[in-house]
């Protein structure tokens, strides 16, 4: 079953002419029409376009890029020129972009093999893969649990072998959670690394664009393809792009800082924790030294992250009002009605909650709760920039739980911020991390912890995770 | 009880850039709708806005023709607010950093404040036809400044006054080509009342969008006026946006006053922002043009121009260089400017292209200089100009268009016309002066009109006795 390889793996039988790129399109397109129809990761698949690319890449045979011939699946808030960008909202379901996102023509650029649009939360808003408007997405290691958000169908199709790869984008841990919960490994790119243009996102201060795969190794591979600079993106920046040159050095002698503050956290669940426990020991081994740390602002994060993301997203979302694309309400007799029916049919609940809330805190202004966030943003850079004078990375779990199942009851809203209380801290600053999986739990549902490091350290990363991996072997 | 009104304008300017301020479409006026459109400019999913340098300094450029400190950090920020013709539901603007402040407009002897300067996207149109209403995205994303002043101004004059200022400025330094009927500038009053010698503010009412320099000071004159006979009769003006009408000469309300802290704005994070180096400004500064005023204050100085010549040849940026490169070439620039204002102005069409070369004018005042020929040859001979381009000089030897300055051949043209004329000659000598008029009518039409008119009238004088 080609598909079951990693791309490195891909690559060899590749370049020996092993394997043909239609044999190995094929593979993943058995197992999307196999297996989607329970997992829901794609929205949109581009079966035609694929076999036509494969059989254009074997008749030329010269690959030029690691990434030719490789099957990779996009998500479906990145725009790709002539293929439905919905963002799993029924705002945007017949919009067909007649330009591309930069990060999807870099992917062209190298040859790679388009399989579909997968599925998300509406707009990336939301943490479970249970917000699209067409269908919620399931965890391939147990399909009454999620997949988590707001990059579920990203992940889900990595962890079910219907992509080698995929992208997917992180506003508040996007990538990072539904990576863990599906057991595969996501890289959420220091800010600026990976061009935005393109990209349908609703809070422009947090948001980058990602790698999901099922090593460490791929992930490196796919992120030197898609990351560099553009000049279409004024946030994007020129940075060193050689993210492989550490990849095999080993961890000796490097030291991790383990945040107290989380450490002692009474929501995180006891699986998780044995888990988060377990990598201690595994980098220890790996001639790691483990330190305990204080970050006291870290609490301020969830609180600072929703503020920030909501007042944004009010106004980014505040384009979609029926008058030049996406959905339009059928009957309205003014301006005004026209605005509250269209918008009010065409997003879901979570977005529409975000929106109000973030309305909230922009029209709110005797409270200065946005200044507020924005000062504990600058405290809580300043915290991680004087931890990372000493230490490599930040460990700490992926999320509090392992993938919910769906139908469970949540006390409260605020309950479920809570599973963004160790990514959030990562978009408020701009650092890179990377999330991948240690072990699974007692229901079988994967566990993950997750790296940070300091801006443009992503080849820290992939070192911390390329040895631990190894050492690690087989998820159990 | 004595008033004093107080008042402070919001100037929206265009800037004459290439391309618009965040995508690569041209900014051009009057175009088919939604030619000139891309998916930045159209606020398509996804799509980020990329900065113009060029508009950035060309309103570096303003604030420094307006006496303005260049803030060397400033940020976009989001105004939000929906309309049809605003294709991301908010208008990316600068709201807590301006990029320029506190600079001034002399306008003769008092300064005008200006608050600040910042950099704003256009908005698109929206076009009603019957019971339908279109979109035009072509002004969508067209870069412009807003001038805001201080509330400095006390009448409708020095409203007009300050306008005519800053139109100048904004034109010598081709920030904006500043024309009201295409909307490249537009003119927001804020009008209030006080009693005169006190230092707070009355209520406040605020006219939009006035078309011309003129209605201007006509709008506050009568908003002066109307709040005056409120406070007369014991009421006070509404908060609230009002409209001109040019036709009846009144404000007529528009809607109330909405409050801008209703307004949702936070910092644009889609945009860096703005760094701008002390040597880049400098490099701007060392490439500003002449204002009008230096303009001006050479054309009395070195030209002996009057102010009603300056004001004239300053209306327009290529009246100016035009001047000033006919000036360079003549004898008397002074003479040069006469017949600019006077004959060659007369001529223009609504374009307001001068259809004669500079070297030209200099040619015909030069031999109007050397009393070769007199004014009305120059007359006829720019009109001529306007039609083709011919060498002045030549022309006038080949058509013997010189003027007559030989006494002799004067005199015969005079006594011939007193000959024929005889009830004229009788009628001056029973002491009707203004026979003399008559005559000297009579002999530039013999001579063609090539009389030199100092010597004919001296001549005339001598032969009536």
């Amino acid at each position: 079953m080609p598909n079951r390889l990693s791309i490195s793996e891909c690559i060899k039988l590749l370049d020996n002419r092993e394997i043909k790129v239609t044999e190995l399109v094929n593979a993943y397109l058995r197992e999307i029409e196999n297996r989607d129809e329970e997992i829901n990761a794609f929205i949109t698949v581009t079966k035609d376009e694929a076999l036509e690319k494969a059989e254009e890449l074997d008749r030329k045979g010269k690959r030029i890029s690691p990434l030719s011939g490789i099957p990779g699946g996009i998500k479906d808030n990145i725009c790709t020129k002539n293929i439905n960008t919905t963002c799993a909202s029924k705002m945007l379901k017949d919009f067909v972009p007649k330009y591309s996102a930069t990060v999807y023509e870099r992917l062209l650029d190298n040859d790679f093999v388009m399989l579909g649009k997968l599925n998300m939360d509406e707009f990336a808003i939301g943490g479970g893969g249970e917000y699209s408007y067409f269908k919620p997405v399931k965890n391939p290691y147990n399909i009454s649990h999620m997949a988590g958000g707001s990059s579920s169908g990203s992940a889900a199709s990595v962890a079910a072998f219907e992509c080698a790869f995929s992208l997917g984008t992180d506003t508040g841990g996007s990538i990072l959670k539904p990576s863990s919960y599906c057991g595969v490994v996501g890289m959420k790119p220091t800010f600026g690394t990976v061009s935005r243009y393109g990209v349908v996102g609703f809070a422009p201060s947090l948001e980058q664009t990602g790698p999901i795969t099922r090593t460490v190794l791929d992930n490196a591979i796919v992120l030197s393809k898609i990351a560099g600079h553009d000049e279409k993106d004024p946030c994007s920046i020129k940075r060193d792009l050689d993210f492989l040159q550490d990849i095999d050095k080993g961890l000796k002698g490097l030291k991790i800082a383990v945040p107290k503050e989380l450490m002692d956290m009474d929501v995180i669940q006891r699986d998780v924790r044995k888990c988060y426990e377990k990598s201690f020991e595994i980098f220890k081994e790996l001639g790691c030294q483990v330190d305990v740390v204080s970050m006291p602002s870290l609490q301020y994060s969830l609180s600072a992250y929703y503020a920030i993301s909501s007042s944004e997203s009010a106004s980014t979302l505040a384009r979609y009002d029926g008058i030049r694309y996406g959905h339009r309400t059928k009957e309205y007799s003014n301006i005004e009605e026209l605005y509250e029916k269209t918008r009010g049919e065409g997003f879901g609940i979570d977005v529409k909650k975000r929106i109000l809330f973030g309305t909230f805190l922009l029209v709110e202004k005797e409270k200065n709760y946005l200044d507020k966030a924005r000062k504990a943003r600058t405290i809580l850079m300043n915290e991680y920039e004087r931890l990372f004078k000493e230490y490599s990375i930040v460990l700490t779990p992926a999320s509090p739980i392992t993938a919910p199942a769906f139908g469970e009851k949540q006390s409260n809203a605020l309950e479920k911020y809570y599973e963004d209380i160790f990514t959030t801290p990562i978009n408020l600053c701009g650092i890179p991390a990377l999330s991948m999986p240690v072990c699974k739990d007692s229901n079988g549902l994967p566990v993950g912890i997750i790296l940070s490091a300091r801006h443009y350290d992503e080849k820290t990363l992939y070192r911390f995770g390329h040895a631990f991996e190894a050492a690690r072997g087989i998820l159990k | 009880m004595k008033y004093e009104a107080v008042i402070g304008l919001e100037v929206h300017v265009e800037l004459k850039t290439n391309t618009k301020l965040f995508c690569g479409c041209r900014n051009e006026f009057g175009k088919k709708p939604n030619t000139l459109v891309c998916p930045v400019c159209a606020g398509m999913p996804g799509t980020l806005p990329r900065l113009n340098k060029e508009a950035v300094n060309l309103a570096i450029k303003a604030g420094i023709g307006l006496n303005c400190k260049i803030n060397k950090f400033s940020r976009f920020d989001r105004k939000n607010y929906y309309y049809p013709d605003l294709p991301k539901g908010y208008q990316t603007t600068q709201y807590e950093m301006p990029l320029c402040t506190d600079g001034y407009i002399d306008i003769g002897g008092r300064k005008i404040g200006i608050e600040r300067i910042h950099l704003e996207e256009d908005a698109g149109k929206l076009i009603h036809e019957e019971d339908k209403t279109f979109v035009d995205f072509n002004r969508s994303g067209v870069p412009l400044i807003e001038i805001v002043s201080r509330p400095d101004i006390r009448s409708g004059e020095e409203a007009a006054l300050y306008l005519k200022k800053l139109r100048g400025i904004l034109l010598f330094t081709g920030v904006s080509d500043c024309k009201m009927n295409e909307g490249s500038m537009r003119v927001d009053v804020n009008v209030s009342v006080r009693p005169k010698g006190l230092s707070f503010f009355g209520a406040k009412t605020e006219i939009k969008n006035i078309n011309s320099f003129q209605y201007t000071q006509e709008a506050i004159g009568y908003e002066i006026n109307r709040h005056i006979e409120l406070y007369e009769n014991g009421k006070t003006p509404e908060n609230e946006t009002r409209r001109y009408d040019e036709k009846s000469k009144k404000t007529y309300t528009m809607r109330a006053k909405e409050d801008s802290s209703l307004y949702m704005y936070l910092p644009d994070t889609e945009l860096v922002p703005l760094d701008i180096s002390e040597e880049e400004i400098d490099e701007i500064r060392k490439k500003m043009p002449l204002l009008p005023e230096e303009r001006e204050k050479m054309y009395v100085k070195e030209h002996g121009l009057s102010d009603f010549d300056c004001e004239n040849i300053l209306q327009e940026v290529h009246f100016a260089e035009y001047f000033e490169e006919a000036a360079k070439l003549s004898k008397d620039a002074k003479n040069s400017a006469n017949l600019l204002i006077t004959q060659i102005f007369s001529l223009l069409e609504s374009d307001k292209v001068i259809k004669i070369k500079p070297l030209r004018l200099a040619e015909v005042s030069n031999l109007m200089t050397d009393e070769v020929i007199n004014s009305s040859t120059a007359k006829k001979l720019l009109e001529k100009l306007w039609e083709e381009d011919f060498d002045v000089e030549n022309y006038v030897k080949e058509n013997k268009l010189f003027q007559i300055n030989e006494k002799d051949v004067l005199s015969r043209y005079i006594d011939e016309a007193m000959e024929e004329n005889q009830k004229i000659v009788d009628d001056y000598r029973k002491g009707k002066k203004k026979a003399l008029k008559a005559l000297t009518g009579i002999v530039m039409a013999k001579t063609r009109g090539r009389a030199n008119p100092r010597l004919l009238n001296t001549l005339l004088n001598e032969k009536l006795g």
